[in-house]
């Protein structure tokens, strides 16, 4: 302690002071209320200040080891351009898609809300008219995490609003994921069995899936991965630049995924008893700000904590270790690949638990040998590895053998990959011209899963995405003129972000007057209303059901799911005339 | 060598018996879970063994070092693509393929879906399916194309212009190695000369695959002979059974290369693990065995009894076919007879070689080995009932000749040069051999013999009637060939099957499942009636003609659509 200065006992001092303001002001001082207002208003401003400091500091650090990091590059282009080659033949072989909805259109509808005003809220019922102008009935504050829509945000910037631009975030996402995988363990297993992992991780149809999906998945992967790196990076040499980099990386990895703010407590505190004691002078300012950081990800919790955010029915529900033995058991299934659907490769999981027993028997043989750093670098992936299996054991949605919850298993991948290549990493020491037949093989389970991904396999159960899908088709085909029109639709959210006019309902069936009103003033020139229809009685049902005040043209009907089809219809001023 | 030889016995007889023991339910159903895997072990085995086998010998140095010939080759292709379009012409041969590839993609299952519906975005029903005649190795190699880059009837387009390419780039490198300077690109201008390489090259059939495999399989010999390399004798034994799964008479080619190579092989190569597995080979050959003795029907065939498939009676009939084509100038233009006798030509030169001993050992055997092939082909296309190459549908047969047409005809221009030229004549034999070419492909161009087919015509039209109309997972197509029209994604049943799901169609139309039925009738032009009935009580629901056209002289098609 007697190392530290001065000036490093004031850094220290701030930061904890910074630390309670943030606690303070994050959980406790300000009403419901009011932390939703500041949240709208103010997430967009810190996330592009911590990207700044970020990029700064990235800077910094690129410019100290600029001769290393080029060195790298020129060694390892190869396996760089791989990466890129799989990413461009994975984009070929899946369609980029919005497959789990609301979710995906929800952060679109985040990023353009931050296109547009800068406010950080998704749109959920707007009229467009007059060639761009915008009547935002109704938004809200979205429970999803700022970031990704934020990236959304920067692309939207560079290259106009587009909702494809959520694919091209999740490709580029995709190429750092496989880069940063290959720069982890590429130092362990060497440069063929480095590839060889990004071959084993890319074999996996979930991931390919959600590389091609517009889900804030696949960042928050990245991001984690950017994170562990950053720890390795630090753990070899422990200064304060190191550390601060992590610092500034906690907040953004906090707010691209809910569960992903746990990781402040797996790596913070090692980090710190690792840090040399002198290296507390050498902190900056950048650690003072840093807590204060997480204050939107602390907001949006709070405002967003609700029954209805979670999908239960009481919020006690949401969480529970009841839930443990149920999901664990689904885990097991999902890991080993039960079904094709899950988008898993049993043979892959089956490989990963001997790489496992493997790799401890290793771990336990020479854990005296080990250097400390890599003991510690251990423990922070442990960590993060339980953190994240509790985080969905304990869940109520946690089951990951459904549709819509199968993406949740994706933080897994590059752990399980990793286990699969350390094991055929230490056959091939053995034996040699074994490496061929790894290759030949994780091809040859590439071609055989890819399908899975391809067909949709894995989200096609989804009634949302049928419905949405059926639906933008039908539109694009038959009414391509959106400026003409707006949509009544119970998932009036799902449409927003791609341009569309569309209120909800409830809306339309309480405001018959302003509805109509619209249609004579001529602003639009009809109406569609999208309603589901109970296959047995033949009427709406409740949510879509608009009342009596308005007569329908049925244009389209198709079935959605045993119980329902769906039913588009025009109301135009003109056939209200008649 | 004992214990070779006792490989090579064992796995005859586990092969044989796997084929002939047990049931012919029990070898479908090894056939369709299986042949995926077994083509796919052969693909790795082709593959590794070229890139293992070192620097000058494999195809990929090969590449490099003739890159611009590579390039030419391109060249022709993408041209080829250019004059001729891209379509599937012989049908359902080639949708029958696409299907089984989908299939493949799917569940790497080997069967073809016949009757599917298709519902809430790519879910899929099959209605009936069926063990497809046609051999695995082109819908398996389509079906990596699919896994790699998304399944798309597209795909077989692109893998025909990269099995053309292959073609003409192994017709250079031997034609080269044999003849040195500009003869290969002479080669592989004679070859592309033909309009039908370039019509089928750029349809969906499995011929260009077959033609690609075979020139490849003669390559991969000849190499192994110069160098006796085992990896690359690894190379021969997959591309063969490759070929063998890729055209139904390609097996022949199996009895006319495996015992030369097993002959050949170097005395060093004892207790190596390849030559086990080359020994081992026969193994490879279950799926060919176990589709040829589960579809050997009359139905398969599209004769009364089996026996009339093949037989004496057709000899002079498709003798007669093959000279036409071969010879008149009606079906190939100039090419057929100008290259036809040019290639005596190089024949006789050739019999005068090896009957003066001019030809080292290897030579003599590879050429006895050719030789055989091209016998054991001609004979299976002059005994067989659809032999007759001068029929707008069979010329397609006469492709599996055109390579070594091209190389006699070069082999026999090349004598002229060093007879009497004191001067390199091979630059003014290319001029001449493009304007051969330019000549010839409009035949190609003009589509003439697909265009005679009537299946392709109601395909085509039916296509664009499904396009303009946007015929997409919301109908229900009652169609007589439902496999037609399966792998484009669009959900197909048979009027038979129509009649048997009534009550389903109807209530499927009712819970807006499918919101119309597209019904495709022939109409005959003498009474003016259907030669389907609708399978619908039609007076429930609108129905309304959305096109006809004539299809031929006795009926005209019918295009019509059911709704609510």
């Amino acid at each position: 302690m007697r190392e530290i200065k001065p000036r490093g006992w004031t850094i220290i001092g701030f930061t904890g002071l910074s630390c309670l303001a943030a606690i303070m002001l994050g959980f406790f001082l300000p009403e419901k209320m009011q932390m939703e207002q500041w949240y709208r208003s103010t997430t967009f401003y810190f996330i592009w200040f911590n990207c700044i400091a970020w990029l700064i500091c990235l800077a910094e650090g690129l410019a100290e080891n600029s001769g290393r990091f080029i060195a790298w590059v020129k060694l390892h282009y190869p396996a760089l351009a791989g990466c890129a080659l799989l990413i461009f033949v994975a984009s070929i072989a899946v369609p980029g898609e919005f497959r789990i909805l609301a979710d995906e259109t929800n952060l679109l509808g985040t990023s353009m809300s931050m296109y547009d005003s800068h406010e950080c809220c998704n749109p959920t019922a707007v009229l467009n008219y007059f060639h761009g102008m915008k009547r935002t009935l109704e938004s809200v504050v979205d429970m999803r995490p700022a970031f990704f829509p934020f990236h959304l945000y920067v692309f939207h910037s560079l290259f106009g609003y587009d909702p494809a631009n959520g694919f091209r975030v999740n490709l580029l996402a995709a190429f750092l994921i496989f880069a940063v995988f290959y720069a982890l363990i590429e130092p362990e297993l060497g440069k063929i069995s480095a590839f060889l992992g990004i071959l084993v991780l890319s074999s996996f149809p979930l991931l390919i899936l959600y590389f091609r999906s517009c889900g804030f998945e696949t960042v928050n992967l990245l991001w984690l991965m950017i994170l562990v790196f950053f720890c390795r990076m630090f753990l070899q040499n422990p200064q304060a630049s190191g550390i601060e980099m992590i610092f500034l990386t906690l907040p953004l990895l906090a707010q691209t995924r809910y569960e992903s703010a746990l990781a402040v407590f797996c790596v913070v505190p090692v980090l710190l008893y690792k840090m040399p004691v002198a290296q507390y002078n050498f902190l900056s300012w950048k650690t003072v700000v840093a807590p204060l950081l997480f204050l939107p990800a602390a907001w949006l919790r709070i405002v967003t904590f609700s029954t209805q955010a979670f999908q239960v029915n009481s919020i006690e529900e949401a969480f529970s270790l009841n839930l443990v033995e149920k999901n664990l058991g689904q885990f097991v299934r999902f890991i080993f690949g039960d079904q094709r659907k899950y988008g898993m490769v049993s043979i892959l999981g089956f490989l990963a638990l001997a790489g496992l027993i493997k790799y401890l028997i290793d771990l336990f043989v020479n854990f005296k040998g080990r250097e400390r750093k890599s003991r510690a670098f251990l423990l922070i992936v442990c960590g993060l590895a339980i953190v994240h299996l509790l985080a969905r054991m304990t869940y109520f949605w946690g089951d990951l053998t459904l549709q819509y919850t199968s993406r949740l298993g994706l933080v897994f991948l590059p752990l399980l990959s990793f286990l699969v290549v350390y094991l055929l990493h230490s056959l091939s020491l053995w034996q040699n011209h074994l490496r061929y037949l790894w290759f030949a093989g994780v091809l040859a389970l590439m071609i055989h899963g890819w399908p899975v991904a391809g067909q949709n396999l894995g989200v096609r159960e989804i009634f949302f995405y049928r419905e949405f899908r059926t639906v933008k088709q039908y539109l694009d085909r038959n009414f391509p003129a959106r400026d003409e029109y707006f949509l009544i639709s119970d998932l009036a959210n799902l449409y927003v972000p791609f341009g569309f006019s569309a209120i909800y309902t409830g809306y339309a069936r309480s405001n018959p007057e302003d509805i109509m009103a619209q249609l004579q003033r001529r602003t639009y020139r009809h109406a569609l209303v999208i309603q589901k229809i109970n296959l047995n009685d033949g009427k709406p049902e409740e949510n879509s059901y608009l009342g009596e005040n308005f007569k329908l043209e049925t244009l389209y009907e198709n079935q959605l799911h045993a119980g329902a089809f769906i039913r588009i219809s025009r109301l135009s001023a003109a056939f209200e005339e008649k | 060598m004992k214990k070779s030889l006792i490989i090579l016995v064992i796995s005859s007889v586990v092969a044989l018996g796997l084929v002939f023991l047990p049931e012919e339910s029990f070898r479908e159903s090894a056939y369709q879970n299986s042949a995926w895997y077994f083509m796919f072990i052969a693909f790795l085995m082709l593959v590794f063994s070229i890139y293992n086998s070192e620097h000058s010998l494999c195809l990929v140095e090969s590449c490099r070092a003739n890159a611009r010939a590579a390039g030419f080759a391109a060249i022709i292709v993408v041209a080829g693509f250019f004059l001729s379009p891209p379509d599937f012409r012989i049908l359902a041969d080639e949708t029958n393929l696409l299907g089984v590839s989908m299939e493949m993609n799917d569940t790497t299952r080997c069967v073809l879906p016949v009757e599917s519906l298709y519902y809430y975005h790519g879910m899929r029903t099959v209605i009936t399916e069926k063990t497809e005649m046609r051999p695995p190795a082109y819908p398996f190699v389509l079906s990596l194309l699919h896994g790699i880059s998304g399944y798309r009837p597209a795909n077989a387009f692109i893998l025909n212009a990269i099995s053309a390419w292959l073609a003409l780039f192994l017709l250079f490198l031997m034609v080269t190695r044999r003849e040195g300077g500009l003869w290969g690109y002479v080669a592989m201008v004679a070859m592309a000369s033909y309009p039908v390489f370039v019509q089928y090259f750029t349809s969906a059939g499995f011929e260009t695959f077959n033609l690609a495999l075979l020139i490849l399989c003669f390559f991969l010999l000849d190499r192994f002979l110069e160098t006796r390399n085992l990896w690359i004798s690894v190379g021969v034994v997959a591309s063969l059974v490759l070929l063998a799964h890729s055209r139904y008479e390609s097996i022949t080619t199996v009895l006319c290369i495996l015992p030369l190579l097993l002959n050949f092989l170097p005395e060093n190569a004892r207790d190596d693990w390849r030559e086990k597995l080359i020994f081992a080979s026969p193994i490879f050959l279950l799926p060919a065995l176990w589709l040829r003795t589960t579809t050997w029907n009359a139905l398969r065939f599209q004769v009364e009894t089996v026996d009339r498939a093949f037989g004496l009676e057709y000899l002079w009939p498709n003798f007669k076919g093959m000279v036409m084509f071969f010879l008149s100038g009606r079906s190939q233009r100039f090419a057929g007879p100008i290259l036809t006798v040019l290639a005596c030509v190089g024949l006789i030169l050739l019999l005068e070689k090896w009957f003066n001993h001019k030809l080292v050992k290897e030579q003599r055997w590879f050429n006895a080995a050719l030789a055989a092939n091209t016998v054991f082909h001609l004979i299976a296309r002059l005994l067989y009932v659809n032999g007759d190459l001068a029929q707008p549908h069979t010329a397609r047969l006469a492709i599996v000749f055109l390579p070594l047409i091209a190389a006699l005809a070069v082999s026999g221009l090349r004598r002229i040069e060093t007879f009497k030229s004191p001067v390199n004549i091979a630059p003014g034999i290319l001029l001449l051999m493009f304007a051969l070419l330019i000549s010839c492909w409009p035949v190609a161009a003009a589509n003439d013999g697909a265009g005679r087919l009537l299946e392709y015509r109601e395909f085509k039209w039916a296509r664009e009637v499904f396009e303009r109309h946007q015929v997409g997972e919301e109908s229900i197509l009652i169609v007589n060939r439902p496999n037609l029209y399966v792998p484009f994604k669009k959900s197909a049943i048979t009027f038979s099957t129509a009649y048997l799901m009534q009550e389903r169609l109807e209530k499927m139309l009712y819970n807006h499942s499918y919101s119309r039925l597209i019904i495709l009738q022939h109409i005959n032009y003498r009474n003016g009636e259907a030669e389907e009935d609708l399978p619908i009580n039609i007076q429930r629901f609108k129905s309304r003609i959305l096109f006809e056209s004539q299809l031929s002289t006795l009926h005209y098609l019918r295009i019509s659509e059911i709704s609510l």
